[in-house]
Protein backbone atom coordinates (compact mmCIF):
# COMPACT_ATOMS: atom_id res chain seq x y z
CA UNK A 1 0.00 0.00 0.00
CA UNK A 2 1.01 3.61 -0.31
CA UNK A 3 1.97 4.97 3.05
CA UNK A 4 1.64 8.73 3.03
CA UNK A 5 5.25 9.04 4.12
CA UNK A 6 6.43 12.55 4.87
CA UNK A 7 3.71 14.22 2.86
CA UNK A 8 3.39 17.08 5.34
CA UNK A 9 4.15 20.56 4.07
CA UNK A 10 5.53 23.57 5.93
CA UNK A 11 2.59 25.74 6.93
CA UNK A 12 2.97 29.48 7.36
CA UNK A 13 -0.20 31.44 8.01
CA UNK A 14 -0.66 35.11 8.88
CA UNK A 15 -4.38 35.33 9.44
CA UNK A 16 -6.58 38.36 9.86
CA UNK A 17 -10.33 38.05 9.65
CA UNK A 18 -12.60 41.00 10.53
CA UNK A 19 -16.11 39.97 11.38
CA UNK A 20 -18.10 42.80 12.94
CA UNK A 21 -16.82 43.41 16.45
CA UNK A 22 -14.62 40.32 16.35
CA UNK A 23 -11.14 40.41 14.89
CA UNK A 24 -8.96 37.36 14.47
CA UNK A 25 -5.34 38.39 14.08
CA UNK A 26 -2.98 35.48 14.57
CA UNK A 27 0.07 33.82 13.07
CA UNK A 28 0.55 30.09 12.87
CA UNK A 29 3.65 28.29 11.64
CA UNK A 30 4.29 24.57 11.48
CA UNK A 31 7.33 22.70 10.22
CA UNK A 32 6.74 19.73 7.90
CA UNK A 33 5.45 16.91 10.06
CA UNK A 34 5.01 19.10 13.12
CA UNK A 35 1.90 18.72 15.29
CA UNK A 36 0.60 22.03 16.59
CA UNK A 37 -2.18 22.17 19.16
CA UNK A 38 -4.50 25.18 19.15
CA UNK A 39 -6.28 25.97 22.41
CA UNK A 40 -8.49 28.80 23.54
CA UNK A 41 -11.87 29.59 25.06
CA UNK A 42 -14.97 29.06 22.94
CA UNK A 43 -15.31 31.88 20.43
CA UNK A 44 -11.58 32.65 20.46
CA UNK A 45 -11.37 32.00 16.70
CA UNK A 46 -9.93 28.48 16.55
CA UNK A 47 -12.45 27.13 14.07
CA UNK A 48 -12.25 30.28 11.96
CA UNK A 49 -8.49 29.86 11.81
CA UNK A 50 -8.81 26.24 10.66
CA UNK A 51 -11.51 27.33 8.16
CA UNK A 52 -9.11 29.85 6.62
CA UNK A 53 -6.31 27.30 6.29
CA UNK A 54 -8.73 24.78 4.75
CA UNK A 55 -9.93 27.41 2.26
CA UNK A 56 -13.54 27.77 3.46
CA UNK A 57 -13.20 31.21 5.08
CA UNK A 58 -11.94 34.35 3.30
CA UNK A 59 -9.08 36.45 4.70
CA UNK A 60 -9.41 40.16 5.44
CA UNK A 61 -5.60 40.43 5.39
CA UNK A 62 -2.62 38.13 5.59
CA UNK A 63 -1.46 35.03 3.73
CA UNK A 64 -1.55 31.28 3.97
CA UNK A 65 1.52 29.52 2.56
CA UNK A 66 2.17 25.83 2.08
CA UNK A 67 5.83 24.99 1.41
CA UNK A 68 6.32 28.63 0.47
CA UNK A 69 3.49 28.73 -2.11
CA UNK A 70 0.82 31.30 -1.35
CA UNK A 71 -2.52 29.49 -1.45
CA UNK A 72 -4.59 32.35 -0.08
CA UNK A 73 -4.26 36.04 0.64
CA UNK A 74 -6.57 39.02 0.94
CA UNK A 75 -6.13 39.78 -2.77
CA UNK A 76 -7.75 36.38 -3.32
CA UNK A 77 -4.95 34.21 -4.59
CA UNK A 78 -7.31 31.49 -3.68
CA UNK A 79 -6.38 27.89 -4.33
CA UNK A 80 -9.73 26.09 -4.00
CA UNK A 81 -10.03 23.54 -1.20
CA UNK A 82 -9.83 20.57 -3.54
CA UNK A 83 -6.43 21.61 -4.91
CA UNK A 84 -4.93 22.57 -1.56
CA UNK A 85 -4.32 19.14 -0.14
CA UNK A 86 -5.57 20.32 3.24
CA UNK A 87 -8.13 18.09 4.94
CA UNK A 88 -10.30 19.32 7.81
CA UNK A 89 -11.62 16.70 10.20
CA UNK A 90 -14.15 18.00 12.68
CA UNK A 91 -16.09 16.82 15.68
CA UNK A 92 -18.57 15.10 13.35
CA UNK A 93 -16.82 12.46 11.23
CA UNK A 94 -19.04 13.40 8.24
CA UNK A 95 -18.65 10.03 6.55
CA UNK A 96 -20.70 9.89 3.35
CA UNK A 97 -23.81 8.01 4.54
CA UNK A 98 -24.46 6.36 1.17
CA UNK A 99 -20.96 4.83 0.88
CA UNK A 100 -19.58 1.96 2.94
CA UNK A 101 -16.45 2.36 5.06
CA UNK A 102 -14.12 1.13 2.32
CA UNK A 103 -15.53 3.46 -0.34
CA UNK A 104 -15.42 6.37 2.11
CA UNK A 105 -11.68 5.82 2.58
CA UNK A 106 -11.19 5.35 -1.16
CA UNK A 107 -13.16 8.54 -1.97
CA UNK A 108 -10.16 10.92 -1.94
CA UNK A 109 -7.85 8.76 -4.07
CA UNK A 110 -10.75 7.95 -6.46
CA UNK A 111 -11.40 11.69 -6.88
CA UNK A 112 -7.75 12.01 -7.89
CA UNK A 113 -8.21 9.32 -10.52
CA UNK A 114 -6.47 6.49 -8.72
CA UNK A 115 -7.80 3.28 -10.38
CA UNK A 116 -10.71 1.74 -8.50
CA UNK A 117 -9.05 -1.58 -7.64
CA UNK A 118 -5.94 0.08 -6.25
CA UNK A 119 -7.93 2.66 -4.27
CA UNK A 120 -10.03 -0.16 -2.77
CA UNK A 121 -6.96 -2.26 -1.93
CA UNK A 122 -5.34 0.74 -0.23
CA UNK A 123 -8.59 1.39 1.66
CA UNK A 124 -8.59 -2.23 2.81
CA UNK A 125 -5.05 -1.78 4.16
CA UNK A 126 -6.14 1.38 5.96
CA UNK A 127 -9.05 -0.48 7.55
CA UNK A 128 -6.54 -2.92 8.99
CA UNK A 129 -4.29 -0.13 10.25
CA UNK A 130 -7.16 1.53 12.11
CA UNK A 131 -8.29 -1.77 13.62
CA UNK A 132 -11.45 -2.19 11.54
CA UNK A 133 -10.40 -5.06 9.25
CA UNK A 134 -13.46 -6.85 7.90
CA UNK A 135 -15.86 -3.92 8.43
CA UNK A 136 -15.27 -2.37 5.00
CA UNK A 137 -18.74 -3.26 3.75
CA UNK A 138 -20.53 -1.47 6.57
CA UNK A 139 -22.31 1.79 5.99
CA UNK A 140 -21.51 4.55 8.54
CA UNK A 141 -24.93 4.10 10.19
CA UNK A 142 -23.80 0.63 11.27
CA UNK A 143 -20.52 1.82 12.82
CA UNK A 144 -20.13 3.22 16.34
CA UNK A 145 -19.10 6.85 16.86
CA UNK A 146 -15.51 5.85 17.58
CA UNK A 147 -15.35 3.55 14.55
CA UNK A 148 -16.73 6.36 12.38
CA UNK A 149 -14.05 8.74 13.64
CA UNK A 150 -11.38 6.11 12.85
CA UNK A 151 -12.69 5.76 9.30
CA UNK A 152 -12.79 9.55 8.93
CA UNK A 153 -9.15 9.75 10.03
CA UNK A 154 -8.13 7.03 7.57
CA UNK A 155 -10.12 8.76 4.82
CA UNK A 156 -8.22 11.99 5.53
CA UNK A 157 -4.78 10.34 5.73
CA UNK A 158 -5.43 8.24 2.59
CA UNK A 159 -5.22 11.46 0.55
CA UNK A 160 -1.68 12.06 1.88
CA UNK A 161 -2.66 15.62 2.88
CA UNK A 162 -0.11 18.43 2.93
CA UNK A 163 -1.75 19.46 6.19
CA UNK A 164 -4.38 17.82 8.38
CA UNK A 165 -6.61 20.08 10.45
CA UNK A 166 -8.37 18.49 13.41
CA UNK A 167 -11.19 20.48 15.01
CA UNK A 168 -11.88 18.84 18.37
CA UNK A 169 -12.03 15.36 16.87
CA UNK A 170 -12.41 13.66 20.27
CA UNK A 171 -14.96 15.95 21.91
CA UNK A 172 -18.11 14.00 21.07
CA UNK A 173 -16.68 10.62 22.13
CA UNK A 174 -16.82 8.91 25.51
CA UNK A 175 -13.49 8.88 27.42
CA UNK A 176 -12.59 5.24 26.68
CA UNK A 177 -13.26 5.62 22.95
CA UNK A 178 -11.39 8.93 22.91
CA UNK A 179 -8.36 7.20 24.46
CA UNK A 180 -8.35 4.66 21.64
CA UNK A 181 -8.52 7.36 18.96
CA UNK A 182 -5.81 9.37 20.76
CA UNK A 183 -3.47 6.38 20.64
CA UNK A 184 -4.33 5.84 16.96
CA UNK A 185 -3.66 9.52 16.20
CA UNK A 186 -0.31 9.40 17.98
CA UNK A 187 0.78 6.35 15.99
CA UNK A 188 -0.53 7.31 12.57
CA UNK A 189 0.43 10.99 12.65
CA UNK A 190 4.01 10.03 13.51
CA UNK A 191 4.09 7.22 10.94
CA UNK A 192 2.78 9.39 8.10
CA UNK A 193 4.76 12.53 8.94
CA UNK A 194 1.67 14.65 8.45
CA UNK A 195 1.69 18.32 9.36
CA UNK A 196 -1.17 18.77 11.82
CA UNK A 197 -3.02 21.67 13.41
CA UNK A 198 -5.33 20.40 16.11
CA UNK A 199 -7.89 22.58 17.89
CA UNK A 200 -8.76 21.04 21.23
CA UNK A 201 -10.31 21.83 24.60
CA UNK A 202 -8.27 19.16 26.33
CA UNK A 203 -4.81 20.17 27.55
CA UNK A 204 -3.99 16.48 27.99
CA UNK A 205 -4.33 16.07 24.20
CA UNK A 206 -1.92 18.91 23.63
CA UNK A 207 0.62 17.41 26.02
CA UNK A 208 0.20 13.88 24.67
CA UNK A 209 0.15 14.61 20.94
CA UNK A 210 1.51 18.04 20.09
CA UNK A 211 5.02 19.34 19.50
CA UNK A 212 3.85 22.89 20.09
CA UNK A 213 0.90 24.61 21.73
CA UNK A 214 -0.59 27.88 20.54
CA UNK A 215 -3.01 29.62 22.89
CA UNK A 216 -5.59 31.80 21.17
CA UNK A 217 -7.71 34.24 23.18
CA UNK A 218 -10.20 36.74 21.71
CA UNK A 219 -8.56 36.39 18.32
CA UNK A 220 -4.95 36.92 19.51
CA UNK A 221 -2.12 34.52 20.20
CA UNK A 222 -1.22 34.67 23.90
CA UNK A 223 1.15 31.73 23.99
CA UNK A 224 3.23 29.79 21.46
CA UNK A 225 5.79 27.26 22.72
CA UNK A 226 6.22 23.60 23.61
CA UNK A 227 3.06 22.46 25.46
CA UNK A 228 4.95 21.89 28.71
CA UNK A 229 6.54 25.34 28.50
CA UNK A 230 3.18 27.05 27.94
CA UNK A 231 1.53 25.15 30.77
CA UNK A 232 4.43 25.36 33.25
CA UNK A 233 4.64 29.13 32.99
CA UNK A 234 1.09 30.21 32.18
CA UNK A 235 1.06 33.72 30.77
CA UNK A 236 -2.68 34.31 31.10
CA UNK A 237 -5.47 33.24 33.46
CA UNK A 238 -6.82 30.97 30.68
CA UNK A 239 -3.47 29.20 30.27
CA UNK A 240 -3.24 28.85 34.04
CA UNK A 241 -6.70 27.30 34.15
CA UNK A 242 -5.62 24.90 31.39
CA UNK A 243 -2.50 23.97 33.32
CA UNK A 244 -4.55 22.92 36.31
CA UNK A 245 -6.46 20.41 34.18
CA UNK A 246 -3.27 18.52 33.37
CA UNK A 247 -2.09 16.12 36.09
CA UNK A 248 1.55 16.76 36.91
CA UNK A 249 1.68 20.20 35.34
CA UNK A 250 2.16 23.31 37.45
CA UNK A 251 -0.94 22.86 39.56
CA UNK A 252 0.44 25.12 42.25
CA UNK A 253 3.86 26.09 43.51
CA UNK A 254 5.18 26.87 46.93
CA UNK A 255 7.38 29.70 48.18
CA UNK A 256 9.43 29.48 51.40
CA UNK A 257 9.54 32.97 52.89
CA UNK A 258 13.04 34.38 53.59
CA UNK A 259 12.30 37.99 54.43
CA UNK A 260 9.80 40.80 54.12
CA UNK A 261 9.91 44.49 53.28
CA UNK A 262 7.07 46.91 53.89
CA UNK A 263 6.13 49.28 51.08
CA UNK A 264 3.27 51.71 50.61
CA UNK A 265 0.08 49.67 50.29
CA UNK A 266 1.52 46.23 51.04
CA UNK A 267 4.32 43.87 51.92
CA UNK A 268 6.99 42.54 49.55
CA UNK A 269 7.87 38.96 50.44
CA UNK A 270 11.24 37.57 49.36
CA UNK A 271 11.44 33.81 49.14
CA UNK A 272 12.53 30.73 47.23
CA UNK A 273 10.45 28.37 45.11
CA UNK A 274 10.87 24.57 45.25
CA UNK A 275 13.43 24.62 42.44
CA UNK A 276 15.60 27.16 44.33
CA UNK A 277 14.80 30.24 42.25
CA UNK A 278 14.36 33.59 43.99
CA UNK A 279 10.82 34.96 44.05
CA UNK A 280 9.25 38.20 45.15
CA UNK A 281 5.55 38.36 45.95
CA UNK A 282 3.51 41.43 46.74
CA UNK A 283 1.02 40.80 49.55
CA UNK A 284 -1.77 42.91 51.11
CA UNK A 285 -0.53 44.93 54.13
CA UNK A 286 -2.53 43.10 56.79
CA UNK A 287 -1.39 39.54 56.04
CA UNK A 288 1.05 38.31 58.71
CA UNK A 289 4.07 36.72 57.04
CA UNK A 290 7.03 35.39 59.00
CA UNK A 291 10.34 34.06 57.68
CA UNK A 292 10.24 30.27 57.36
CA UNK A 293 6.52 30.19 56.48
CA UNK A 294 5.40 28.52 53.23
CA UNK A 295 3.07 30.30 50.84
CA UNK A 296 1.17 28.21 48.28
CA UNK A 297 0.48 29.98 44.99
CA UNK A 298 -2.30 28.73 42.77
CA UNK A 299 -3.32 30.06 39.37
CA UNK A 300 -6.63 31.91 39.62
CA UNK A 301 -9.85 30.13 38.81
CA UNK A 302 -11.70 31.31 35.72
CA UNK B 1 -48.74 -2.24 23.54
CA UNK B 2 -46.92 1.06 23.85
CA UNK B 3 -49.05 4.08 23.21
CA UNK B 4 -48.17 5.74 19.90
CA UNK B 5 -48.35 9.45 20.60
CA UNK B 6 -51.02 11.40 22.45
CA UNK B 7 -53.48 12.57 19.77
CA UNK B 8 -57.09 12.71 21.10
CA UNK B 9 -58.75 9.41 20.21
CA UNK B 10 -61.94 11.02 18.98
CA UNK B 11 -59.95 12.43 16.04
CA UNK B 12 -60.07 8.91 14.61
CA UNK B 13 -63.58 9.66 13.32
CA UNK B 14 -62.77 12.58 10.97
CA UNK B 15 -59.60 10.71 10.00
CA UNK B 16 -61.69 7.73 8.91
CA UNK B 17 -64.06 10.02 7.00
CA UNK B 18 -61.01 11.43 5.23
CA UNK B 19 -59.63 8.07 4.15
CA UNK B 20 -63.10 6.86 3.12
CA UNK B 21 -63.57 9.95 0.98
CA UNK B 22 -60.36 9.12 -0.87
CA UNK B 23 -60.92 5.39 -1.26
CA UNK B 24 -64.70 5.04 -1.84
CA UNK B 25 -64.88 6.88 -5.18
CA UNK B 26 -62.11 4.67 -6.57
CA UNK B 27 -63.95 1.59 -5.26
CA UNK B 28 -67.12 2.82 -6.97
CA UNK B 29 -65.17 3.14 -10.22
CA UNK B 30 -63.87 -0.39 -9.95
CA UNK B 31 -67.44 -1.52 -9.13
CA UNK B 32 -68.69 -0.15 -12.46
CA UNK B 33 -66.09 -1.98 -14.55
CA UNK B 34 -67.73 -4.21 -17.16
CA UNK B 35 -65.38 -7.15 -16.81
CA UNK B 36 -66.82 -8.98 -19.83
CA UNK B 37 -65.78 -6.29 -22.29
CA UNK B 38 -62.75 -5.03 -20.33
CA UNK B 39 -60.11 -6.70 -22.48
CA UNK B 40 -61.81 -5.55 -25.66
CA UNK B 41 -62.09 -2.00 -24.33
CA UNK B 42 -58.45 -1.63 -23.32
CA UNK B 43 -57.09 -3.21 -26.49
CA UNK B 44 -59.18 -1.12 -28.87
CA UNK B 45 -57.18 0.91 -31.38
CA UNK B 46 -58.14 4.23 -29.77
CA UNK B 47 -57.25 3.02 -26.29
CA UNK B 48 -53.90 1.57 -27.34
CA UNK B 49 -52.88 4.64 -29.30
CA UNK B 50 -53.90 6.89 -26.40
CA UNK B 51 -51.89 4.71 -24.03
CA UNK B 52 -48.85 4.74 -26.32
CA UNK B 53 -49.06 8.51 -26.70
CA UNK B 54 -49.46 9.06 -22.95
CA UNK B 55 -46.47 6.85 -22.15
CA UNK B 56 -44.12 8.34 -24.75
CA UNK B 57 -45.05 11.97 -24.10
CA UNK B 58 -45.07 11.42 -20.33
CA UNK B 59 -41.64 9.78 -20.33
CA UNK B 60 -40.20 12.39 -22.69
CA UNK B 61 -41.61 15.22 -20.57
CA UNK B 62 -40.18 13.61 -17.42
CA UNK B 63 -36.75 13.24 -19.06
CA UNK B 64 -36.74 16.90 -20.10
CA UNK B 65 -37.92 17.89 -16.62
CA UNK B 66 -34.93 16.02 -15.17
CA UNK B 67 -32.47 17.73 -17.50
CA UNK B 68 -33.68 21.24 -16.67
CA UNK B 69 -35.17 20.56 -13.23
CA UNK B 70 -32.08 19.14 -11.49
CA UNK B 71 -29.96 22.22 -12.29
CA UNK B 72 -32.84 24.52 -11.29
CA UNK B 73 -33.32 22.68 -7.99
CA UNK B 74 -29.55 22.88 -7.29
CA UNK B 75 -29.54 26.58 -8.07
CA UNK B 76 -32.49 27.34 -5.77
CA UNK B 77 -31.16 25.15 -2.95
CA UNK B 78 -27.82 26.98 -2.94
CA UNK B 79 -29.13 30.49 -3.58
CA UNK B 80 -29.26 33.22 -0.92
CA UNK B 81 -32.44 32.93 1.19
CA UNK B 82 -34.30 35.82 -0.49
CA UNK B 83 -33.47 34.72 -4.03
CA UNK B 84 -34.41 31.15 -3.11
CA UNK B 85 -37.79 32.22 -1.66
CA UNK B 86 -38.56 34.25 -4.78
CA UNK B 87 -37.59 31.44 -7.16
CA UNK B 88 -39.53 28.90 -5.12
CA UNK B 89 -42.63 31.09 -5.38
CA UNK B 90 -42.17 31.41 -9.16
CA UNK B 91 -41.80 27.63 -9.51
CA UNK B 92 -44.92 27.05 -7.40
CA UNK B 93 -47.20 29.20 -9.59
CA UNK B 94 -47.90 26.54 -12.27
CA UNK B 95 -48.63 24.12 -9.41
CA UNK B 96 -51.48 26.20 -7.98
CA UNK B 97 -52.63 27.60 -11.32
CA UNK B 98 -55.68 25.95 -12.97
CA UNK B 99 -54.16 23.92 -15.84
CA UNK B 100 -56.58 25.61 -18.28
CA UNK B 101 -54.87 28.94 -17.56
CA UNK B 102 -51.52 27.25 -18.21
CA UNK B 103 -52.76 25.98 -21.58
CA UNK B 104 -54.03 29.42 -22.52
CA UNK B 105 -50.69 30.99 -21.53
CA UNK B 106 -48.76 28.47 -23.62
CA UNK B 107 -51.02 29.29 -26.56
CA UNK B 108 -50.21 32.99 -26.23
CA UNK B 109 -46.47 32.24 -26.18
CA UNK B 110 -46.23 29.60 -28.93
CA UNK B 111 -49.42 30.31 -30.95
CA UNK B 112 -49.45 31.84 -34.41
CA UNK B 113 -50.30 35.27 -32.98
CA UNK B 114 -48.22 34.66 -29.82
CA UNK B 115 -44.81 36.04 -28.82
CA UNK B 116 -42.96 33.28 -30.66
CA UNK B 117 -45.40 33.26 -33.59
CA UNK B 118 -42.98 35.17 -35.85
CA UNK B 119 -40.66 32.14 -35.90
CA UNK B 120 -43.23 30.28 -37.98
CA UNK B 121 -42.81 27.32 -35.66
CA UNK B 122 -46.18 25.54 -35.64
CA UNK B 123 -46.39 24.17 -32.13
CA UNK B 124 -50.06 24.18 -31.01
CA UNK B 125 -52.12 21.09 -31.75
CA UNK B 126 -49.04 18.88 -32.31
CA UNK B 127 -47.50 16.16 -30.17
CA UNK B 128 -44.76 18.66 -29.24
CA UNK B 129 -47.49 20.82 -27.67
CA UNK B 130 -48.58 17.84 -25.56
CA UNK B 131 -45.04 17.47 -24.20
CA UNK B 132 -44.68 21.22 -23.57
CA UNK B 133 -47.98 21.32 -21.67
CA UNK B 134 -46.89 18.34 -19.59
CA UNK B 135 -43.51 19.94 -18.77
CA UNK B 136 -45.24 23.16 -17.74
CA UNK B 137 -47.47 21.45 -15.19
CA UNK B 138 -45.08 18.69 -14.03
CA UNK B 139 -41.74 20.52 -13.63
CA UNK B 140 -42.69 22.18 -10.30
CA UNK B 141 -43.26 18.77 -8.67
CA UNK B 142 -39.74 17.61 -9.50
CA UNK B 143 -38.03 20.91 -8.65
CA UNK B 144 -39.76 21.43 -5.29
CA UNK B 145 -39.21 17.84 -4.08
CA UNK B 146 -35.56 17.78 -5.14
CA UNK B 147 -34.80 21.29 -3.94
CA UNK B 148 -36.07 20.45 -0.46
CA UNK B 149 -33.93 17.33 -0.31
CA UNK B 150 -30.77 19.13 -1.48
CA UNK B 151 -31.27 22.01 0.93
CA UNK B 152 -31.87 19.63 3.83
CA UNK B 153 -28.67 17.68 3.24
CA UNK B 154 -26.70 20.94 3.41
CA UNK B 155 -23.20 21.67 2.15
CA UNK B 156 -21.12 20.02 4.88
CA UNK B 157 -20.69 16.78 2.95
CA UNK B 158 -19.84 18.74 -0.20
CA UNK B 159 -17.16 20.64 1.73
CA UNK B 160 -15.77 17.39 3.07
CA UNK B 161 -15.62 16.00 -0.47
CA UNK B 162 -13.91 19.16 -1.78
CA UNK B 163 -11.32 18.93 0.99
CA UNK B 164 -10.61 15.35 -0.04
CA UNK B 165 -9.84 16.56 -3.55
CA UNK B 166 -13.13 16.05 -5.41
CA UNK B 167 -14.02 18.44 -8.25
CA UNK B 168 -17.47 19.96 -8.61
CA UNK B 169 -18.76 17.31 -11.07
CA UNK B 170 -17.51 14.49 -8.86
CA UNK B 171 -19.20 16.12 -5.88
CA UNK B 172 -22.48 16.44 -7.82
CA UNK B 173 -22.56 12.81 -9.01
CA UNK B 174 -21.04 11.08 -6.00
CA UNK B 175 -22.23 13.21 -3.08
CA UNK B 176 -24.99 15.76 -3.72
CA UNK B 177 -27.35 13.70 -5.89
CA UNK B 178 -26.92 10.40 -3.98
CA UNK B 179 -27.68 12.24 -0.72
CA UNK B 180 -30.80 13.77 -2.29
CA UNK B 181 -31.82 10.49 -3.95
CA UNK B 182 -35.08 9.99 -1.98
CA UNK B 183 -36.22 13.49 -2.99
CA UNK B 184 -35.12 12.90 -6.57
CA UNK B 185 -37.07 9.62 -6.76
CA UNK B 186 -40.30 10.92 -5.26
CA UNK B 187 -40.00 14.09 -7.35
CA UNK B 188 -39.56 12.05 -10.54
CA UNK B 189 -42.56 9.84 -9.73
CA UNK B 190 -44.79 12.82 -9.00
CA UNK B 191 -43.52 14.54 -12.13
CA UNK B 192 -44.33 11.56 -14.34
CA UNK B 193 -47.74 11.02 -12.72
CA UNK B 194 -48.67 14.66 -13.22
CA UNK B 195 -47.41 14.63 -16.83
CA UNK B 196 -49.26 11.43 -17.70
CA UNK B 197 -52.48 12.69 -16.12
CA UNK B 198 -52.33 16.17 -17.64
CA UNK B 199 -55.66 17.24 -19.15
CA UNK B 200 -56.57 20.94 -19.01
CA UNK B 201 -53.48 22.54 -20.49
CA UNK B 202 -53.25 19.80 -23.13
CA UNK B 203 -56.88 20.22 -24.17
CA UNK B 204 -56.47 23.95 -24.77
CA UNK B 205 -52.94 24.02 -26.16
CA UNK B 206 -52.70 20.69 -27.99
CA UNK B 207 -56.27 19.75 -28.78
CA UNK B 208 -57.80 16.30 -28.94
CA UNK B 209 -56.65 14.65 -32.17
CA UNK B 210 -56.57 10.83 -31.90
CA UNK B 211 -53.04 9.47 -32.33
CA UNK B 212 -51.47 12.95 -32.29
CA UNK B 213 -52.56 14.74 -29.13
CA UNK B 214 -55.22 12.50 -27.62
CA UNK B 215 -53.59 11.18 -24.45
CA UNK B 216 -55.31 8.86 -21.95
CA UNK B 217 -57.09 11.61 -19.96
CA UNK B 218 -58.41 13.15 -23.19
CA UNK B 219 -59.46 9.73 -24.47
CA UNK B 220 -61.35 9.11 -21.22
CA UNK B 221 -63.07 12.48 -21.52
CA UNK B 222 -64.00 11.85 -25.15
CA UNK B 223 -65.27 8.34 -24.45
CA UNK B 224 -67.31 9.49 -21.48
CA UNK B 225 -68.94 12.28 -23.48
CA UNK B 226 -70.35 9.51 -25.60
CA UNK B 227 -68.84 10.56 -28.90
CA UNK B 228 -69.67 7.24 -30.46
CA UNK B 229 -67.93 5.25 -27.74
CA UNK B 230 -69.51 3.56 -24.75
CA UNK B 231 -68.97 4.65 -21.17
CA UNK B 232 -67.48 1.22 -20.60
CA UNK B 233 -64.43 2.27 -22.57
CA UNK B 234 -63.95 5.37 -20.35
CA UNK B 235 -64.18 3.22 -17.26
CA UNK B 236 -61.73 0.66 -18.63
CA UNK B 237 -59.20 3.38 -19.48
CA UNK B 238 -59.64 4.95 -16.02
CA UNK B 239 -59.01 1.58 -14.41
CA UNK B 240 -55.83 1.26 -16.43
CA UNK B 241 -54.58 4.65 -15.21
CA UNK B 242 -55.48 3.73 -11.64
CA UNK B 243 -53.63 0.41 -11.81
CA UNK B 244 -50.62 2.10 -13.41
CA UNK B 245 -50.48 4.75 -10.66
CA UNK B 246 -50.60 2.19 -7.86
CA UNK B 247 -47.97 0.07 -9.63
CA UNK B 248 -45.60 3.02 -9.95
CA UNK B 249 -46.01 3.87 -6.27
CA UNK B 250 -45.28 0.28 -5.30
CA UNK B 251 -42.28 0.16 -7.60
CA UNK B 252 -40.67 3.16 -5.98
CA UNK B 253 -40.54 1.66 -2.54
CA UNK B 254 -40.27 4.07 0.33
CA UNK B 255 -42.17 6.79 -1.42
CA UNK B 256 -43.77 9.24 0.98
CA UNK B 257 -44.55 12.93 0.87
CA UNK B 258 -41.53 14.78 2.25
CA UNK B 259 -39.71 11.43 2.20
CA UNK B 260 -36.54 13.14 1.04
CA UNK B 261 -36.00 14.96 4.29
CA UNK B 262 -37.08 12.02 6.45
CA UNK B 263 -34.79 9.54 4.74
CA UNK B 264 -31.84 11.96 4.74
CA UNK B 265 -32.40 12.32 8.48
CA UNK B 266 -32.32 8.54 8.89
CA UNK B 267 -29.12 8.29 6.86
CA UNK B 268 -27.43 10.65 9.26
Amino acid sequence: MTVAGGSGAALDAEIRVDRGAFTLDAALRAEPGEIVALMGPSGAGKSTMLGVIAGFVALSAGTVRLDGDTVQDAARIDVPPRERGVVLLGQQPRLFPHLNARDNIAFGPRSRRVPKTRARADAEAWLERIGLAGLGDRRPARLSGGQQQRVALARALATAPRALLLDEPLTSLDPATADGIRALLRGELAATGTTVVMATHDAADAVALADRLIVLESGRVTGDAAPSAVLDAPATPFAAALARTVPGAAASWEVRVEGTRIIAGGVIVRGRAADGSAVELQMPPDVPVLPGAVISVRPPTL
Amino acid sequence: MTRRGYAPRVLAIPALVGIAFLVLPLAALVGRVQWATLWQDVTSTEALSALRLSLTTGLLATAICLVIGIPLALFIARAAPRTAALLRAVVTVPLVLPPMVGGLSLLFLFGRSGWLGWTGWQVPFTTVAVVLAQIFVALPFLVLALEGAIRTSGIDYERTAAGLGAGSWTILWRVTLPLALPGLLSGTVLCFARAAGEFGATALFAGNAPGVTQTMPLAIYTAFNGAGVSQGSAIALSLMLLVTSVAVLLLVRGWRPGGGAAVAEELR
